[in-house]
């Protein structure tokens, strides 16, 4: 049975944030099932894409404000620092660019192309610091053949995606900003890929702690970046009848959610250590004072 | 007759009067045994010293110390108590695998102990950390005081 604290505080955030991403998913899809029931009698690109875009810009805010919780347990001089302080400038860059997409100040595609790869390199920047203190802590676990095949398939995505591009772009058709911008990222996509795949061996290597979780949502959120970012461009060119703006506003809630789990689970973890009623993990009535009897 | 674990650590902390301190180095020049016993305690403390000049809390090292030497002279496991107790730490917050990770062949309890520290420092913070070190040091005194009292 679910207690009633644990749904009260900051250390719940997780648990907010599994039910805030469900509700809104269940809620998307029963749109979608609708739309398709009805004939595509409406347009629903308009109304559900604009529920999710507040949805995921909501998370990006929780995001950003956990971010800034962790970081301020973290001083100038501990490893993990730059780490947060990498993550934090990734939240708030993405925050900055869910909010300029929503309100449409300024073109929502050019905002969002501009801050992904910069947000992919900032993340980059966090992976090689967490990576380089797991090493240095013992926790350090190699590639395996699946993180290389995995790898494999995200630059074989760039090589395609760069070569329509210049294809493209030789035989004068007109090519936007965005899409060279976007282009840009992909190799960050590429590295960011990579060393998701180192973290996530090591992580299997430590098991399923308070803080494993909080750096398991990292791996699962670049995952799902990636994926996104494979199916968004892929899903135009051979699905022509699905409603890509449903699409993609779905697949960027889910992503959403696993970045604000990152900070959330740490939150978590901090939370529970410092607070001082809260009991010892494990108290087994096994102790030493039982040997002793 | 030997000299006693405690008098020795009196002897080596220089809390004996200069009558006593002179009476121990007199056994202690005779018998091979208390000089080895004395350099096992001079090691262990240079161990402690080290590991107090690595963030501990004042107290830390006095108490882990006067606990390795209280658990010598018994055999009922505080040793174990210890060690479960920094496992405990490291499966609740990174998990059960990890606890092999930081468990190495041969290590001392509060060698254990003080691994886990410094891991949960790295990975929580400094504040967290010391908050669940001063928990884990409480419950040991607890524990200690309560088999002491029952024996």
């Amino acid at each position: 049975m679910m207690r009633r604290a644990d749904f009260e505080g900051i250390e719940s955030a997780p648990r907010w944030i599994v039910i805030f991403l469900a509700a809104n998913l269940a809620a998307g899809f029963l749109v979608a099932y609708v739309w398709n029931a009805a004939g595509n009698l409406f347009s629903m690109q308009a109304s559900s894409g604009s529920t999710s875009a507040f949805s995921v810009t909501v998370l990006t805010a929780v995001d950003l404000w956990l971010s800034i919780e962790v970081l301020r347990r973290f001083p100038r001089r501990a490893p993990l620092h730059s780490a947060w302080l990498w993550i934090l400038l990734a939240a708030a860059v993405r925050f900055m660019s869910e909010t300029l997409a929503s309100l449409a100040v300024c073109g929502g595609s050019t905002a969002l192309a501009l801050c992904v790869p910069i947000q992919w390199a900032m993340l980059a920047a966090a992976m090689a610091q967490v990576l380089r203190v797991f090493h240095r802590l013992g926790f350090w676990r190699g590639p395996r053949a699946a993180d290389w095949a995995v790898c494999a398939v995200v630059w074989l995505f760039t090589l395609r995606r760069s070569g329509v591009l210049v294809a493209a772009w030789l035989d004068g058709q007109p090519t936007a900003g965005a899409d060279w911008i976007s282009l840009a990222g992909l190799p960050i996509l590429c590295a960011l890929f990579l060393a998701a795949m180192l973290l996530r061996q090591s992580l299997a290597s430590m098991g399923n702690g308070l803080v494993t979780r909080g750096w398991a949502a990292l791996v699962y959120a670049i995952f799902l970046t990636g994926a996104a970012e494979m199916a968004l461009w892929i899903i135009p060119h051979y699905f022509h009848s699905l409603p890509l703006l449903l699409l993609a506003s779905l697949a960027r809630l889910p992503m959403a959610a696993a970045f604000a789990l990152v900070p959330a689970w740490q939150v978590a973890a901090q939370r529970h250590a410092i607070q001082p009623g809260s009991a010892e993990p494990e108290e087994l009535p096994t102790g030493l004072p039982a040997m002793a009897e | 007759m030997h000299l006693s674990r405690g008098a020795l650590i009196a002897f080596c902390d220089g809390e004996t009067g200069p009558a006593k301190q002179a009476r121990v180095a007199r056994h202690l020049a005779k018998c091979q045994k208390c000089s080895g016993e004395l350099r096992h305690i001079r090691a262990e403390k240079g161990c402690l010293s080290s590991s107090e000049t690595s963030g501990f809390p004042p107290g830390w090292s006095r108490l882990l110390f006067s606990m390795g030497a209280w658990r010598q002279g018994r055999t009922f496991g505080l040793s174990s108590e210890i060690r479960r107790r920094a496992h405990s730490q490291i499966e609740f917050y990174l998990g059960t695998p990890a606890v092999s990770l930081v468990e190495q062949a041969g290590t001392r309890a509060e060698d254990s102990l003080a691994r886990a520290t410094q891991i949960l420092e790295t990975l929580l913070g400094p504040e967290a950390a010391e908050a669940v070190r001063d928990r884990v040091l409480s419950g040991l005194e607890c524990a200690r005081t309560a088999l002491e009292s029952r024996l």
